[in-house]
């Protein structure tokens, strides 16, 4: 066990090396996004067009992923389907950032019953398991692109409320604030110059975490059914759709499911770097 | 004492390795301590005092990064070679602590007699009731009132005078030879302080234990301690009797700190007496004392050579021009 | 008590608000239900003699008011699809939910507190450095796909276990466990590394604390170190992130029951959205939302019992 009894007066620190254990998901995630963003001029096969009778085939010179339950073409269907997790992934904690931000920011500024409503809010958000709201608002509003990355959005709201509500907290006591008060700056100024820019570092931690976490919701809500609604393919739609022939087509599944995996790890891991290199540093004052 | 020492010390070091080079924190210091005295150890913060004694138990070690050599003999066993259970037994038998902040050296978790009893059902085999009457016994001991419905307490609930007597019944526990205190009055109210000496003292009497009492504060020193040992960056500078030490300081690191005490025979208003300068940077140190650039009597041998701890009878220290008759 | 009371006033305040907003998202859409029952078939006017018939042309308040008043007495509706009562489906299918997330728990912990213990041992050795990566990818698998992964490999592979199909616990315990395993596990294997995580670094930090030190120099072995006092302190944190998974858990049983066919909750509020059954909906929405805020109250007094620091100065208050 390590317990330093008398702490030394100088601690050593490890340099960050950037290792190519970094290059690795970077690479990853930028071939996803590239991909996504390239799709319609690669000449893919149409994703929804059904060969019925070449289903299920494993990946072959000709389709490269194979085929799924319904003869579609699988690398197409999975640039496609990151396209869909990418649109989503990264409108939707933007929405919790700009709102979940404000409300967070406003309550912690402000304070008294600002504040005191913004909790509220918060906690009735946070009041239901998020997946379950998910779904009752989507089966409710309509399966859309739009509807699923509001729904998602506003499950994120909380979150983001909560961590800018503390930054702001912890940045509204300081002097500096105090200080612009006094030559009367207003309280839009002093939230715009002061204390956003404060925010920024946490709030951009937070939005690489939603990323990730978003893009597993939008899988698990297409998976259910309940998410971007077919013919428009997403990943976890194919996945639950290879579900089905598990046994004789494996690959329907499983592929999909490794992209996904791959792609979500490769986001925590820059997620951790950046939070690294950006929150420590942050920690003194 | 025709009997040897309990505790024998011999060069200890203690060196933690650093982005800027090995900090040498305790840099080769050498004691004896005999059964029934008690040792002070007075340095500044940074001296190296409490890594020495943390070194001498075992809790500094390989795996805090340390790298510790010398040789340290309790009645006769060099506790660096000892392996690691029969350390433990030793260490829980043999050698009570109490650190500086009752608060965070109980387990504020854990009720009190618990805490007590545990070193008794480990050390000395006691079965839980029986650890626990012991328990209640020794808190009554250490001027506890109410000693069994304290025993059942958690340490937040008593006041920071109780906590630290608590904190002496569990080092006293297990009747142990040597007792180390850690700063046990720094983080005091001034009116709790001598009580917690006091009680120090009357146990080790008691008992019969030798005693290490660690603190800043000579004053702390001067009235308990049998022997003083200063230390000073990492060193021990001057070792002496504790009259011997106050009558007539050899090393001027002592004489300073002597100097920079106020006493109420002052006249009003007299500057108080800071050493100037400040204690060097343990992992940078030069080749010559480490006092020297703060020393009024510096010369240019002090910056060249590092003293060693020579004796003048009973007395020991570390400098080139000491204080006093012949200097 | 003082503080108590004003705890239980917040509950009801976000319970109320809570069942106020699942009326409103799922009854935004009336029509749906007179044309879901009758068939798209039907006449206007049978359309809206049906609505008037269901009170569904009531201000939408007060048709809440009236849900609310017959929830309080248990009465959650009858579904329209099959007629059955509401409340009974849940309680039918409530013992398979819980059972499958209190087994996804048990699993999680019991995972995640050993893996924790011997990581903190030695902090950056290699067992630690092993289960960190363990840890990183396994909270990289959402739960779908790692269901489906498990099924894979458990049930088309090697044929230990059944892909879908429940047995319940008062037929065959053996039964019931195979059909249970694979569903707890796709929990469990998530759960765990969030819950190591917290652990492992709370643990680290109780490490550095003076009693820690104290301890050793009574001369405690290590590992009774590590249990008798670290684990302690470090397991308020533990609790409280078990207690803030909860909503995760339910919400991935969900998924479980569906990959799975296991007849819970979950898979009753799906159907009940596949089929439109409005009360269904709105009757398990509502369960579900409710017993989380509950299950979230206990967990937070549950703590200040625990923790003596925090008791003491709440009840001081």
């Amino acid at each position: 066990m390590s317990v330093s009894a008398a702490e030394p007066a100088v601690t050593a620190r490890p340099r960050r090396r950037l290792s190519w254990a970094l290059a690795l998901p970077l690479g990853w995630v930028a071939l996803v996004v590239f991909l996504a963003i390239t799709a319609d001029w690669l000449g893919l096969p149409d994703p929804a067009a059904q060969e019925l009778i070449l289903r299920r085939k494993p990946p072959s010179a000709e389709y490269l992923l194979g085929t799924d339950n319904l003869g579609r073409d699988m690398l197409s269907r999975i640039i496609y389907g990151a396209r869909t997790s990418l649109i989503v992934g990264l409108c939707a904690p933007l929405l919790g950032f700009l709102v979940g931000g404000a409300i967070g920011m406003s309550a912690g500024y402000f304070r008294g019953k600002v504040d005191l409503l913004a909790v509220g809010l918060i906690d009735i958000l946070l009041a239901f398991p998020a997946l379950v709201l998910a779904l009752t608002f989507t089966a409710y509003l309509g399966q859309s692109l739009f509807n699923v990355t509001l729904a998602l959005g506003i499950l994120s709201i909380p979150a983001a409320a909560r961590v800018s509500r503390a930054s702001t907290l912890a940045w509204a006591n300081r002097d500096f604030v105090l200080a612009a008060r006094t030559i009367g700056a207003s309280d839009w100024r002093i939230l715009t110059r002061e204390i956003l820019p404060n925010l920024l570092p946490p709030m951009f931690a937070f939005w690489l975490v939603a990323v990730s976490v978003i893009i597993v919701a939008e899988g698990a809500l297409s998976f259910l059914g309940l998410g971007i609604p077919a013919p428009q393919p997403s990943w976890g739609g194919m996945i639950a759709d290879g579900r089905e022939a598990l046994d004789v087509a494996p690959h329907t599944a499983l592929i999909p499911a490794a992209v996904m995996f791959v792609t979500v790890l490769s986001l925590n891991f820059l997620g951790d770097m950046v939070r690294n290199m950006v929150d420590p540093r942050r920690s003194s004052l | 004492m025709n009997e040897g020492p309990l505790l024998s010390v011999r060069d200890a070091r203690v060196s933690f390795a650093t982005a800027r080079g090995a900090l040498r924190a305790v840099d080769g210091v050498t004691f004896d301590l005999h059964k029934g005295r008690t040792l002070g150890i007075v340095g500044e913060s940074g001296s190296g005092k409490s890594v020495l004694v943390r070194s001498l138990i075992g809790l500094v070690g390989a795996d805090s990064g340390a790298e510790v050599g010398g040789q340290v003999l309790l009645e006769g066993q060099d506790l660096r070679t000892l392996p690691g259970a029969r350390l433990r037994t030793l260490l829980g038998r043999d050698i009570g602590i109490v650190f500086q902040d009752p608060m965070t050296s109980l387990n504020p978790v854990m009720k009190i007699g618990r805490q007590i009893g545990e070193g008794l059902q480990l050390n000395r085999g006691l079965d839980r009731a029986a650890a626990g009457r012991r328990a209640a016994e020794l808190l009554a001991e250490v001027g506890i009132p109410e000693p069994e419905r304290r025993a059942r307490q958690y340490p937040h609930e008593l006041s920071g005078g109780m906590r630290q007597r608590v904190a002496i019944a569990i080092a006293i526990a297990c009747e142990p030879k040597l007792l180390i205190a850690d700063e046990p009055t720094t983080a005091l109210d001034v009116t709790v302080q001598r009580q917690i000496l006091d009680l120090l003292q009357r146990e080790q009497r008691q008992r019969a234990m030798a005693m290490i009492l660690i603190t800043h504060d000579l004053g702390v020193a001067a009235g308990r301690a049998d022997d003083i040992m200063v230390m000073y960056a990492g060193r021990a500078v001057e070792m002496a009797a504790t009259r011997a030490l106050f009558r007539a300081p050899r090393m001027p690191y002592t004489e300073a700190l002597l100097r920079s005490l106020p006493r109420l025979t002052d006249v009003a208003h007299t500057r108080l007496a800071a050493i100037p300068g400040r204690p060097p940077d343990l992992a940078r140190r030069g080749g010559g004392c480490a006092f020297a650039p703060r020393c009024r009597y510096r010369s240019a041998r002090c910056d060249a050579e590092q003293p060693v701890l020579t004796r003048d009878g009973p007395h020991g220290f570390a400098c080139f021009n000491p204080v006093g008759a012949g200097a | 008590m003082h503080w108590l009371a004003r705890q239980l006033l917040r509950l009801v305040a976000v319970l109320f608000c809570v069942t106020l907003l699942t009326y409103l998202i799922v009854n935004i859409l009336p029509g749906d239900v007179a044309i879901a029952i009758l068939g798209s078939l039907a006449t206007p006017q049978d359309i809206a003699g049906l609505r008037a018939d269901l009170g569904l042309d009531r201000p939408i308040l007060i048709r809440y008011f009236d849900w609310l008043g017959s929830a309080l007495t248990g009465d959650l509706g009858r579904s329209y699809r099959n007629s059955e009562p509401v409340a009974q489906a849940i309680a039918d299918r409530l013992p398979v939910s819980l059972q499958l997330m209190v087994m996804a728990q048990v699993i999680a912990l019991g995972i995640a507190v050993p893996v924790a213990l011997l990581s903190v041992r030695r902090p950056g050795g290699l067992f630690d450095r092993i289960s960190a990566s363990a840890a990183f990818g396994f909270l990289a698998m959402p739960n779908f796909m790692l269901g489906v992964v498990l099924i894979y490999l458990f049930s088309v592979t090697l044929d230990l276990f059944p892909a879908t199909g429940y047995t319940p616990l008062s037929e065959d315990i053996w039964g019931n466990l195979e059909s249970m395993i694979l569903p707890a596990l796709t929990l469990g294997l998530v759960e765990w590394t969030v819950l190591m995580r917290v652990l492992r670094s709370d643990l680290l930090g109780t490490l550095k604390e003076d009693f820690i030190l104290l301890a050793r120099a009574k001369g405690l072995p290590p590992w009774r170190v590590l249990l008798r006092h670290a684990l302690r302190p470090s397991s308020f944190t533990l609790i409280t992130i078990v207690g803030l998974n909860i909503g995760g858990l339910i919400g991935g049983a969900v998924i479980v029951e569906q990959i799975f066919a296991l007849p819970g909750v979950g898979r009753l509020l799906l159907g009940g959205i596949f089929n439109r059954d409005l009360i269904l909906v709105q009757g398990t929405v509502s369960f579900i939302a409710v017993g989380f805020v509950v299950v979230n109250f206990l967990v937070d007094m549950l703590y200040a019992v625990l923790d003596p620091r925090v008791r003491h100065v709440r009840f001081r208050s």
